[in-house]
């Protein structure tokens, strides 16, 4: 991965993951440039949140909680995005693209649609992915660093409620081979 | 009379003519035969694509540049494309019915299949390849057909 780091009059402090993401750090005390960028991201990531079945039913409030925890990362066909065995980091939702997710025993599940949401017993057990993620077709994914998220979904709040709700129903349509029963601690395990 | 007198007083050029015509068209009859016999011998295997010539087509083709339609109609594949999807079908007739498709993307890697993350793609955005519900896929053969036959 080249990373380059940029500080321009002083003013601009912006860091680019070639291969993998473009996020911004800081602020531009000219605010044009660095707003304009910032604002594009964050209506993007909102897209995305909306169209999610996990998230599209939360509150505005804990929208804007929850948008600036995301980073952009490009995809490129044939790129591994996880591999199973590895220390499990983030979680992911899809902004377009195509992922095969392969999982135990030969078992998988391609992902397509905006707002799938990668995460979870899809995706990570005890703090490893259990999961290879393989990008089918070029595209963008947000991800969410795993600890955070899993603190988002152990908070006693009505959106934590909601998207662990909304995760049974997805997870029961996407990959129900891949759900957990019902009475292990869910967040605790991933 | 002997040399070129001698053969144009015998019509030598007129039958040389004929000879030339017999033999070149024979050869481009046999090399015609040649090139189109895999689809008699695919005729041959599937004999009931001689139905589908009779019967009356429900589903739309649509044609474009990028040859990529979807939208509920059958996707049109180029010829290279086709190819390709020929030779996932191979890979997949030595697996089992409801298979892996890790295992179906790792045969084609081993076995040198061109581009082999998007033309999986294309096969699973033409639901011939289609997933089982239990985290396995199936082949939808007449499908399969049917896309590669347009």
């Amino acid at each position: 991965m080249l990373r380059t780091v940029f500080r321009a009059s002083g003013a601009v402090f912006f860091s680019i993951d070639r291969k993998n993401k473009i996020c911004l750090n800081d602020s531009f005390s000219g605010g044009a440039v660095h707003k304009t960028c910032n604002e594009d991201l964050m209506a993007s990531i909102s897209d995305v949140l909306k169209k999610s079945t996990i998230f599209n039913s939360l509150e505005e409030i804990d929208f804007q909680r929850i948008i600036p925890l995301f980073e952009q990362r490009e995809l490129h066909t044939g790129d591994i995005l996880s591999t199973a065995g590895n220390r499990a980091q983030y979680f992911f939702i899809l902004e377009s693209g195509a992922l095969l997710l392969a999982m135990e025993d030969g078992k998988s599940v391609v992902l397509e649609t905006p707002g799938d949401f990668i995460a979870m017993e899809l995706l990570s057990d005890r703090g490893r992915y259990k999961t290879t993620m393989t990008v089918l077709e070029d595209g963008m994914v947000f991800g969410i660093h795993r600890l955070a998220f899993l603190e988002l979904i152990q908070e006693d709040t009505l959106g934590a409620a909601a998207i662990m709700q909304a995760w049974q129903g997805y997870l029961d349509q996407t990959a129900p081979f891949a759900k957990n029963i019902a009475d292990i601690d869910v967040p605790a395990i991933f | 009379m002997y040399g070129i007198e001698a053969i144009t007083a015998n019509n030598g050029w007129a039958i040389s003519a004929v000879g030339i015509t017999i033999v070149f068209s024979g050869l481009v009859l046999l090399s015609f035969v040649i090139a189109q016999l895999h689809k008699g011998l695919d005729l041959y295997e599937n004999p009931q694509k001689i139905k589908g010539w009779f019967s009356l087509k429900k589903k739309p083709v649509k044609e474009s540049d990028n040859s990529l339609e979807t939208e509920g109609i059958l996707l049109v594949l180029t010829e290279e494309q086709k190819e390709i999807a020929k030779q996932f079908a191979l890979l997949v007739s030595t697996l089992e019915d409801h298979f892996s498709l890790p295992r179906l993307l790792e045969l084609a890697r081993i076995s040198g299949v061109k581009n082999f993350h998007s033309n999986l793609n294309i096969l699973l955005k033409s639901d011939i390849l289609f997933p089982d519900k239990e985290g396995f896929f199936c082949w939808d053969q007449d499908l399969y057909i049917e896309t590669i036959s347009h």
